[in-house]
């Protein structure tokens, strides 16, 4: 339990420490920074379940582990999927989530409804469905699963690989669109 | 109380964890599935009962057994990111095309492959089948599911100073 209970601090800490960052710094490269902050809350758990007590001054008997090692590994993998399938998700939904900028466009709209002639001229609080498709161009270029020569687009050696494990991973599952 | 119930109870969830995911991949290899988020959900939901089912029947204590359920559910988190990546990502989508494509392609050429109005017509009727959206008089309005999802992401991006995303 005692691992459970500083996963929770961890990772309330480091959602903490995100929100602060993106509140008074303009981060440019904010997955990487939120990640960063992830990093820096790993040694701060480590430390905190090496020097409390097993019991964290609270906990009844039949809540402490006797095998410390297993009790703050545990933690430590709670800690990480709460990080990597929660905040860094919601982080990535809320920055490039296609269903939620729809969504989002048709609430902010002032009737509140949007028709879809509407909705293709406001997407992406106004710069258009056109700019989603190069948004995700820019980010595979930049990451350099792609290269621009001579006006088109190639995989670069790590594009190739990506493809071939996400088109393996794609064909043995069955899956032709995207759901 | 069994002095090895935390690893038991461990071991159980992450034997359970995989056999989610073999069940997974067996699944939709040899079946045709046509709600597969739910069935992903389902398996690991099997899972975790089937974690808690095992601690019980080794007499480890609730509370472990319930750190079996833990590390399925954690399991999920971790998992169904991956799973999006590989079922629904446009951009993994865009690299299979490029790479595919003896020549590469032009960005006139994607843009041909991805008409803005036949992508958006298939994602707002995905989403009004998904009950996020209603039509009416040929527009459509969020649901109470729809602003469920939305408020709390408005929030998120005003609370974070988050671009308008998409």
């Amino acid at each position: 339990m005692k691992g459970l209970l500083l996963a929770a601090a961890s990772s309330l800490l480091c959602v903490g420490g995100v929100t602060v960052l993106f509140r008074i710094v303009d981060v440019p490269r904010r997955a990487a920074a939120m990640l960063g902050t992830f990093l820096a809350t790993v040694p701060l758990y480590v430390a905190a379940y090496a020097l409390t007590p097993a019991d964290l001054w609270l906990l009844p008997g039949g809540l402490v582990e006797s095998r410390g090692f297993l009790g703050g590994a545990f933690g430590l993998f709670v800690h990480a999927a709460l990080f990597f399938g929660g905040w860094l998700q919601v982080y990535n939904l809320a920055e490039r989530g296609f269903s939620l900028r729809i969504l989002i466009d048709i609430d902010e709209s002032p009737g509140r409804a949007l028709s879809p002639e509407e909705e293709e001229a406001a997407y992406g609080s106004g710069r258009g469905m056109g700019w989603m498709l190069d948004k995700r161009i820019e980010g595979l270029l930049s990451t350099r699963l792609m290269v621009e020569r001579d006006g088109r687009l190639m995989a670069t050696d790590k594009g190739t690989r990506a493809a071939r494990v996400f088109g393996g991973l794609r064909a043995f599952l069955q899956i032709d669109t995207p759901q | 109380m069994n002095p090895d119930a935390l690893g038991t109870a461990l071991g159980a969830g992450a034997a359970w964890t995989a056999a989610a995911v073999v069940g997974h991949f067996m699944i939709f290899h040899f079946a045709h599935v046509e709600h597969r988020a739910r069935t992903v959900t389902l398996l690991f939901a099997l899972a975790a009962f089937a974690a808690l089912w095992t601690c019980l029947l080794l007499d480890i204590d609730r509370w472990r057994a319930v750190y079996g359920m833990v590390v399925v559910a954690c399991s999920f988190l971790l998992y169904m990111p991956f799973y999006y990546t590989v079922a629904a990502s446009q951009s993994v989508q865009l690299v299979i095309e490029v790479h595919a494509a003896p020549h590469g392609l032009s960005r006139e050429q994607i843009q041909r492959r991805y008409p803005v109005q036949e992508t958006l017509a298939g994602r707002l009727e995905t989403l009004a089948w998904a009950g996020y959206i209603v039509g009416v008089d040929g527009r459509f309005a969020l649901t109470f599911k729809g602003r469920l999802v939305s408020r709390p992401f408005r929030a998120t991006k005003k609370l974070w100073r988050l671009g308008p995303g998409g």
